[in-house]
């Protein structure tokens, strides 16, 4: 064959390959609002409750997602505030102090937390519950905080590689400026290295939001149930948008639980996209906005 | 070492990690001059001017062997001492480098950092510090009306000047300038090299350069780097 | 703050290899009847107190492989897309289509196929349409964005000077590719394969919704059958002190294996990577 009309025939494979997966992925949001959009309404979230009452916390919601939008804000909330600052200060760690060995075994085992599949990080969460309970038996089962532990742990590895790939992808020359001018590490870390790479420390955080709140295998194990409404403290059990889609699939009695499956649906890809476009803008667009603060004259 | 010494290296060696950068460097900087360092890219240039503020301390492959002495108000200061504090160190030896680096804060906030890394808060007096040495770089009059816009927004030129003003602020004795104009057109250039010459009385200079003109223009003295050697040609 | 920034970082470290050490202990009382590698052989059979995993491990590894070698060449041919033969405006769209792609969340995906892709699979193979087969083409489409990000990445990390080497000699972009492009981008590609590989492993709710769950070895990829993730998130009812649950832990230890050791493949790629590069050039 003439090395053209390869060529021609790679092309004509990359066109499919690339129509192929567009045209995957117009059916699936193309699909979910077809059979979504419509019971997108006040019953969806509040079911027949007052949704004043509801929103006041004065009335539990028994068949509205109030309970479980409710569980999923309160989950991600508190995972993020856990796994935040550990995740900040070990990847500054690795990016400004680790050196040889040391550096070499904890980016290994980094590599290693991030390739544990998460139902495994449930299961760990399960045992560590487990064994807690056979010590001080009646008081700590799985729930609300031993998944945002859990959760933790899972995008631990995210936030580390974020701050880490910050970090090490800053010009030496701005590192050298803030030295040259008498900055102690610290101080040039905090007023130069830090406030330097704000966009794409917040990026990553925001993509961790987004691995948190589709997170669907970890909270099975650690205490999402399909009824629980609102939780009053994070020792109890909780619901959640992703196990909510999930308990429907399996166990769906009508067309009206479905429908709300998919609404359901609908929003939480709405949410994990949303996130995703806000990360993604930030890096790209409010880079200079975002970092330089208007002062007062 | 000589009262009208200000910086005496000799018998300098560098070496990053195993491999030797600079070998016998013997130098001496005169106060209140331009003291200039060309030679090839690769040379070791660039090396040579972090002695002067231990900035090579940062990189934990860089051993320097040998004596460096820097007089700091009439006292002797050993370069290479390890417990030397470089903070200290490092706010009376200024450096501006290759291409500008303003950081990303507004001009006004860029030319007070040193003194916030000092530990001062922002207050009219230091903002009558910043008013002045941006005079003295002829910058005031181009940018007092936007303090406060980001510093990233100026000409190359401009940001050039912020970051010798910045370096100013704190009055620096020694003013170490790796190759400053190498980035910049020649108007620029100009504006950059007149103000070093103006300098001459308020600190001592070591600049960095690969052109030969420039060197004969404004240098009081020039080096010459071979391959990590000195090659020194009195004036 | 030094010590604060050591301790954080430390302390995750140990978390990592703590996961292994509760795994492993409590898995200890099904791998007292024997080794993990008997454990591994034997069929699942409850009744008469057999509790291999072997079932599980089948079928995790064919949906897997099956997975990513559908997913490879698609996404072969969009990373050529991006990087080579799509309309340029269009390219950078592509690249972003497929990151937003990686934020869609897996529940999602298993719920709709659930919908779209079950009732043709049921119509064209008969039986449930849950099945091995089912699970493997979403599992495809759930790690394209991984191994399409990493091909894009590989390839356009490839030195420019030897493709235009190439296109200077007369090259046409499929030689340029050929020639060029896959001696140097190779290790990238096969990273991204790896770590495929280990994302389709590791997905639970996609099995789980649409593998069929039934315990048994699996004859064909048409066979419902339960993969170690489902087998996981599936036994928790039962009594915590009981053998059955105690394969959990069993699971649990081989997922961290794998996952363990693709990751080890992964470093060594990188690591040799100067070196293959110098003896394919």
């Amino acid at each position: 064959m003439k090395p053209r009309r390869i060529d021609h025939l790679v092309a004509l494979f990359s066109h499919l390959c690339a129509l192929t997966l567009l045209l995957l992925m117009v059916t699936l949001v193309g699909y979910l609002l077809y059979r979504g959009h419509h019971t997108i309404d006040r019953e969806l979230f509040f079911g027949w409750a007052d949704p004043w009452q509801a929103l006041t916390f004065q009335r539990q919601v028994f068949d509205g997602l109030f309970p479980a939008l409710i569980g999923t804000t309160l989950l991600v909330g508190l995972a993020i505030l856990i796994a935040a600052p550990i995740g900040l200060a070990a990847g500054i760690y690795l990016a400004e102090y680790a050196r040889g060995t040391t550096r070499t075994v904890l980016n290994l085992l980094f590599d290693l937390l991030s390739a544990i599949p998460s139902i495994v990080i449930g299961l760990f969460g399960l045992a560590v519950a487990i064994v807690l309970h056979r010590w001080f038996p009646g008081r700590f089962g799985p729930c609300l905080l031993l998944s945002a532990l859990c959760l933790a742990l899972l995008v631990l590895p995210y936030l580390i590689r974020a701050t880490q790939n910050a970090l090490e992808s800053i010009d030496p020359q701005i590192r050298q400026s803030g030295r040259s001018m008498g900055a102690s590490k610290l101080q040039n870390l905090f007023y130069i290295l830090l406030p330097h790479r704000l966009p794409e420390l917040t990026s990553g955080l925001i993509l961790a939001i987004g691995r948190c709140a589709e997170d669907t295998a970890v909270i099975m194990l650690t205490g999402v149930v399909a009824t629980a409404g609102v939780p009053h403290s994070i020792l109890q059990n909780y619901e959640a948008i992703p196990f909510y889609i999930y308990t429907v699939a399996s166990q769906y009695t009508d067309a009206t639980e479905l429908n709300r499956g998919f609404s359901a649906a609908l929003i939480l890809i709405t949410l994990c996209c949303g996130l995703f476009l806000l990360a993604f803008f930030i890096q790209h667009h409010l880079q200079r906005r975002l970092l330089f603060r208007q002062e007062k004259p | 070492m000589n009262p009208r010494e200000k910086i005496r290296l000799s018998n300098l060696n560098f070496f990053y990690g195993k491999k030797p950068i600079l070998r016998d460097i013997c130098l001496t900087v005169y106060p209140g001059e331009i003291t200039a360092i060309c030679g090839p890219s690769g040379s070791g240039k660039s090396t040579l001017l972090t002695v002067f503020n231990a900035l090579w301390k940062d990189d934990e492959h860089a051993r320097v062997h040998g004596t460096a002495c820097l007089s700091l108000d009439g006292q002797h200061c050993n370069l290479l001492h390890p417990e030397i504090t470089l903070e200290t160190l490092r706010r009376r030896v200024g450096m501006v480098f290759q291409t500008p680096n303003p950081l990303p804060m507004s001009i006004q906030a860029n030319v007070a950092f040193p003194l916030k890394l000092a530990g001062e808060k922002m207050s009219p007096q230091v903002a009558g510090q910043v008013e002045n040495v941006l005079r003295r770089v002829h910058l005031w009059e181009e940018v007092k009306d936007r303090l406060h816009h980001d510093a990233r927004q100026l000409s190359g030129g401009q940001q050039q000047r912020l970051c010798m003003a910045r370096s100013l602020i704190l009055e620096p004795d020694v003013l170490l300038l790796d190759e400053p104009t190498s980035s910049l057109d020649p108007e620029a250039s100009q504006h950059i090299e007149a103000l070093m010459v103006e300098l001459k009385p308020l600190c001592t200079q070591i600049l960095i350069s690969h052109d030969p003109l420039q060197v004969q223009r404004i240098a009081d003295r020039h080096h010459f780097l071979h391959q990590g050697r000195l090659v020194t040609q009195p004036h | 703050m030094k010590y604060l920034f050591q301790w954080a970082a430390f302390g995750s470290a140990l978390l990592t290899a703590a996961i292994f050490v509760i795994l492993y202990l409590l898995s200890l009382p099904l791998l007292s009847q024997g080794t993990l590698w008997t454990v591994l052989w034997q069929p699942w059979d409850p009744q008469h107190g057999s509790f291999g995993i072997y079932p599980m491990v089948v079928t995790s590894l064919s949906s897997a492989f099956v997975a990513v070698a559908i997913s490879t060449p698609l996404c072969f041919g969009c990373a050529l897309f991006i990087t080579q033969y799509g309309p340029r405006n269009i390219r950078r769209w592509m690249l972003n289509l497929v990151r937003l792609m990686g934020s869609i969340p897996t529940v999602v995906y298993g719920f709709t196929a659930l919908f779209l892709l079950v009732p043709r699979m049921r119509e064209a193979l008969g039986g449930s349409g849950l099945n091995i087969a089912t699970a493997s083409l979403i599992l495809a489409l759930l790690i394209a964005p991984t191994l399409i990000l990493f091909f894009v990445d590989s390839i356009t990390q490839s030195s420019q000077r030897d493709c235009h080497t190439v296109t200077a000699l007369g090259g046409t972009r499929a030689q340029v590719i050929r020639h060029a492009v896959l001696p140097q981008a190779w290790p990238g590609l096969v990273n991204g394969i790896l770590l495929g590989l280990g994302r389709a492993m590791g997905d639970t709710l996609i099995s789980l919704m649409l593998a069929g769950n039934s315990v048994q070895t699996p004859d064909a990829l048409t066979d419902s059958a339960r993969t170690l993730t489902a087998h996981i998130a599936l036994v928790i009812a039962a009594d915590v002190a009981s053998l059955e649950f105690r394969s959990l832990f069993a699971c649990a230890i081989v997922l961290y294996l794998f996952s363990a050791l693709l990751v080890i493949g992964v470093r060594w790629i990188n690591h040799s990577q100067p070196l293959s590069q110098r003896r394919m050039l």
